[in-house]
Parts: structure tokens; C-alpha cells; sequence
């Protein structure tokens, strides 16, 4: 089994591929729809955007239980309707479930607390995406420090750290020492040594699997840098599912529609 | 199988796995690559590109049935014909490695008309040589070398603060293959959009080639391009130590594309293309 932490679809081509090539290789899939209208989202999404995008990954997560997760997608830049919106998916979905935050503002910024709140009090891990670009980030995007920041301020939230910050090595450092910062690998080229400056850095039981799927990433590039990379098999069991299974276990829902997936991939 | 686009040596920013030949011939061995087209990665950023290269022709002369030499010019330094006769007479070169963005050379006509929007001009500090870069391939096509024309080497977003170095723009590199529809190209390290674009707009051009060693999405990016470029176009890469070679293989051999595909981008190509 494969737990996918950050996966992404925005049509229906990418749904129907994205899934069957799941399912071929044993992946359940952390999805996120970051726009339902098939483009690139604004920089600033509003609730009825928000709302529209988490309607689309209901219906895929409704209709693919053995394997999709839902993440619900909010922009904290709207705090009070974000959460609304998170109570009513949470009160409308009995299986796992976690939320991604968009990049409206950065994580750290004070208006995302009341929704990480309710995070801690459902138990529902957050993606974050962070980036490190020396050519310079966008605005409101969180970079490693903004993210080891809000890990420290919400230490019962357990956070996927999106993309590891991209250049791996300030990632891993920010992440030292705080245990409720999850690196996913997902996103960015499959840089040789990427995964093992994590492991290096934070542990393997603080790595997990993401692939950034359709944003604009495949399923094998990602994997690539745990079957590629120069640690135990211990070490990529843990990253490829047993870390986000502990994570989403906190839950207390049946694993049982993944039970396929349990059984092993089918090739 | 044949890894069309690797390298063999340290790069100043980070350690590396598989830099070393020994390393890489191991890591072959467990991927079950036959043969690697290899360049020396130090010359990058080496100002003399001999040191390099003759140090890559002793590595490649030790494993002659494993590793296959592409040698790197730099158009941009004095006397450069003389690196190149060197490799051609004393080496038996056959492959040509270009770095235009690193090295400071562009492939463009000095004449030529091109829209400078605001994502170009970033790129105008590297059109400063055009007439030693055209000359160079004037060379490469003269003795009928295959040209690795190189668009990055990594995320440029994750480059060393003092070491910026944009890649090379589509519109470069299809400006140089169409000024040369003689010369085969092996564009490497494009994503899935820079291959689609250059393909594009370089008239479909029979000897125009990519790796796919940085085609890494979306999630049905093999067989895109497959459709679009032709499986008898595309190569089997992986810009190994930069990148984890799994990456390239596993894309491959795991896309939804008939085994005749497979196996002309994993092997039958290249052997066509570097007369292996």
C-alpha cells in the first residue's frame, strides 16, 4: 500500500487517469481539487470558489471510496467563512479527511489559527504548501521558517510540510525539532539526494509520500525518490504509507474500504 | 537499455550519489542499463573544458562497452577550435555537450526577429555570443556530431544565491535547431511543455530528439508526448547524479504505451542516434 499525501485534479481527464493509475499500483490518494474550473486558481480564491472546488472533491471522494481521501481546500484569507466551510465537510464526511490550505496568506499569519484550531480538535492533518525559490517566492507563500513557526504554534496539529520547503536542505532544518512537521516529498524535480537529507534531518518517521500529482508532477517521478533513494526498506515502508497511516488513524475511522490496497498493489 | 543524458563528477553545491565512476557503473548495473552517454559534470563550471574532458576520456577509455563520451565545448572561451580539434582527433568525439546558459553563449541569429516579452528579457544577458555558438554548431554539423543541447541542469529556483542561472528558453533552442535542421539534436532536460513547444515550432524536424529525464508530470506525461512527439523522438535519460535515475525508468516502464514504444525510448533510439 501507498498513501499519496498531496495529489491534485482540476477535469475530468485527469480524474479518470489519476485514479485508474492509482488503483494499478495500489495508491490511495489525498486529493485536493485546487479548481474546479479547469485553470490555474486565483491568487486570492473566495468562498464560493473554495466552496465550488471542495463540492468537485466530495463527488470524487464520494464516488471512489477505496481510494481517495478528501482534503479540503481552504484559503485562510477568508477566516470565518473557511470555517464554516471546514464544519460543514467534516460534519458531511464519515471517512478520513484532512484540509489543504491555500497560499493566500502565509501559514503563520494569525488569521489561519481559528482554522487550525479546528483542525487540532478533529484531527485532521493540514498540507501546507512551502517553498524556498532564491528567485524569489510569491506573496503569502510560506516558506520553511513561517512553517516550523505555525508547527510550534499548534503542536497538536500534524502537519504535511508541502514539498519539504522544495530545496530540501532548508526544510529539513526548519523542521528539526518539531515533531508535528511531516515532510512531503511531493513536488520538484527528483533530485538525487532529496529524500536522504530528509531522513538525514528529520527521521524517516517524519517523511511521507506525496507526488504533487497534475501540479504538474506523475506518480513515478515522485516515487522515484523513495525507490531511488539510499535508505532501508524499513525507511521507505514508513514514508510510502505507514507514517500518513498513523497520522490518519488518529481518526478512529475503519480503514476497511481500502482493504485492496491493504492486500498489495496489483503490480 | 541506454541512458541517453548522464554525467560523472562532484557538483559544488551538494554531495552527491553515483558521481563517481564506479558509482555510476554500479548504478547502472542495478537498473539494468546497458550503456550511459556521459559528460564530465565539473565542466559546467570549469572555465577550461579540457580538464574535463580528457579526464572523461580516461574514465570512459577504462569501460569503452558501458559509458559513451559527450564531450563539453564552450564557444564562449578563446581558442575554443582548438578544444574541439583536441577532441575530435585525439579522442574520437562523436557527441557534443553544450551548456548555453552556463556558458554564456545563446544559439541565436544575430539578425534574427524574436518578440522580447517580459519573461524573454530576463534572458538577454545571455545573448552576447551568437556568432561563436553559431559557429560551433557550424562544426557540429560539419563533422556530423550529435549536439546535447542542455536546458538546465536543475530547478533554477533552487540554485545557490550567488549562482543564478536561468534556463535555456525554448525559443533559443528551437531558433538553433532550425538554423541547423542538419544537426541531430538531443535536447535534454526539457520538462513535458518545453518538449511540446520546441516541437512544435521546430517544424517537426526528423532529427530532433528529447530525453525525458526532467518529463515528470502530469500524470500521463509519457504517453502525451508519445502521441504528440512520437515514441521514435523521445530517449531514455535520467541527468544522473542530478537526478535519481529511478525517476526516467520508472516513468517509462510504467506508462501506458505499447512495449514497441518502450522499447525504442529505452534503447532503439539511442542506439540509432549515437551509432551504438
Amino acid at each position: 500500500m501507498i498513501i499519496d499525501v498531496h495529489s491534485h485534479v482540476k477535469n475530468d481527464h485527469e480524474i479518470t487517469v489519476s485514479l485508474r493509475k492509482a488503483r494499478r499500483h495500489g495508491i490511495i490518494l489525498c486529493i485536493n481539487v485546487l479548481n474546479a474550473f479547469d485553470n490555474y486558481p486565483p491568487t486570492l480564491p473566495t468562498p464560493e470558489f473554495i466552496s465550488a472546488c471542495n463540492d468537485l472533491t466530495f463527488n470524487v471522494a464520494s464516488g471512489n471510496t477505496d481510494c481517495v481521501i478528501p482534503m479540503w481546500y481552504l484559503n485562510p484569507y477568508h477566516p470565518q467563512e473557511m470555517q464554516a466551510e471546514l464544519l460543514r465537510r467534516v460534519k458531511a464526511w464519515d471517512g478520513h479527511q484532512g484540509v489543504k490550505l491555500w497560499t493566500g496568506i502565509k501559514a503563520n499569519d494569525p488569521r489561519t489559527d481559528g482554522i487550525l484550531r479546528l483542525c487540532a480538535e478533529h484531527k485532521l492533518p493540514v498540507l501546507q504548501h512551502t517553498y524556498m525559490a532564491v528567485t524569489g517566492n510569491m506573496p503569502g507563500e510560506t516558506n520553511p521558517f513561517d512553517m516550523r513557526e505555525t508547527g510550534l504554534r499548534h503542536p497538536d496539529v500534524p502537519f504535511f510540510f508541502g514539498h519539504s520547503g522544495s530545496d530540501m536542505e532548508y526544510g529539513a532544518k526548519a523542521a528539526q525539532g518539531v515533531p508535528n512537521l511531516f515532510m512531503d516529498i511531493g513536488g520538484g524535480d527528483a533530485t538525487n539526494g532529496y529524500t536522504e537529507t530528509l531522513v538525514e534531518h528529520a527521521g524517516a518517521g517524519r517523511v511521507v509520500y506525496g507526488s504533487d500529482l497534475n501540479a504538474p508532477r506523475s506518480f513515478m517521478s515522485q516515487l522515484a525518490k523513495v525507490y531511488g533513494a539510499a535508505i532501508s526498506d524499513e525507511e521507505k515502508d514508513l514514508i510510502l504509507w505507514r507514517n500518513a497511516y498513523g497520522i490518519f488513524s488518529r481518526q478512529n475511522v475503519a480503514w476497511s474500504q481500502f482493504d485492496r490496497h491493504r492486500e498489495g498493489a496489483a503490480d | 537499455m541506454i541512458d541517453a543524458n548522464a554525467y560523472i563528477g562532484e557538483w559544488p553545491f551538494r554531495r552527491l550519489n553515483h558521481a563517481a565512476p564506479d558509482a555510476l557503473l554500479r548504478k547502472m548495473d542495478a537498473l539494468d542499463i546497458e550503456k550511459t552517454v556521459v559528460s564530465r559534470l565539473e565542466n559546467v563550471f570549469y572555465k577550461d573544458m579540457m580538464v574535463g574532458n580528457r579526464e572523461l576520456h580516461r574514465i570512459v577509455q577504462a569501460h569503452p562497452d558501458r559509458l559513451v563520451p559527450a564531450y563539453t565545448i564552450n564557444s564562449a572561451m578563446p581558442c575554443w577550435e582548438q578544444d574541439l580539434k583536441r577532441c575530435l582527433d585525439e579522442y574520437g568525439m562523436r557527441n557534443l555537450r553544450i551548456h548555453p546558459n552556463y556558458h554564456q553563449f545563446t544559439l541565436l541569429e544575430p539578425h534574427t526577429t524574436r518578440v522580447m516579452d517580459a519573461s524573454l528579457e530576463a534572458y538577454a544577458q545571455y545573448h552576447l555570443l551568437t556568432r561563436n555558438a553559431l559557429a560551433l554548431l557550424e562544426r557540429a554539423q560539419a563533422d556530423d556530431l550529435v549536439v546535447l543541447l542542455t536546458l538546465a541542469l536543475e530547478d533554477s529556483r533552487w540554485h545557490h544565491w550567488h549562482v543564478k542561472v536561468p534556463p535555456v528558453t525554448t525559443t533559443d533552442a528551437v531558433e538553433g535547431i532550425c538554423t541547423f535542421p542538419d544537426v541531430r539534436f538531443l535536447v535534454c532536460t526539457g520538462r513535458y511543455a518545453h518538449i511540446t513547444d520546441i516541437w512544435r515550432r521546430a517544424y517537426k524536424t526528423d532529427n530532433l530528439y528529447f530525453d525525458v529525464s526532467r518529463v515528470q508530470g502530469p500524470v500521463d506525461d509519457i504517453e502525451q508526448l508519445c502521441a504528440q512527439v512520437g515514441a521514435d523522438h523521445l530517449l531514455f535519460g535520467t541527468n544522473c547524479p542530478i537526478f535519481y535515475p529511478e525517476s526516467a525508468k520508472l516513468s517509462i516502464e510504467h506508462a501506458e504505451i505499447s512495449d514497441r514504444e518502450k522499447e525504442l525510448m529505452l534503447s532503439t533510439n539511442a542506439q540509432r542516434l549515437f551509432a551504438l
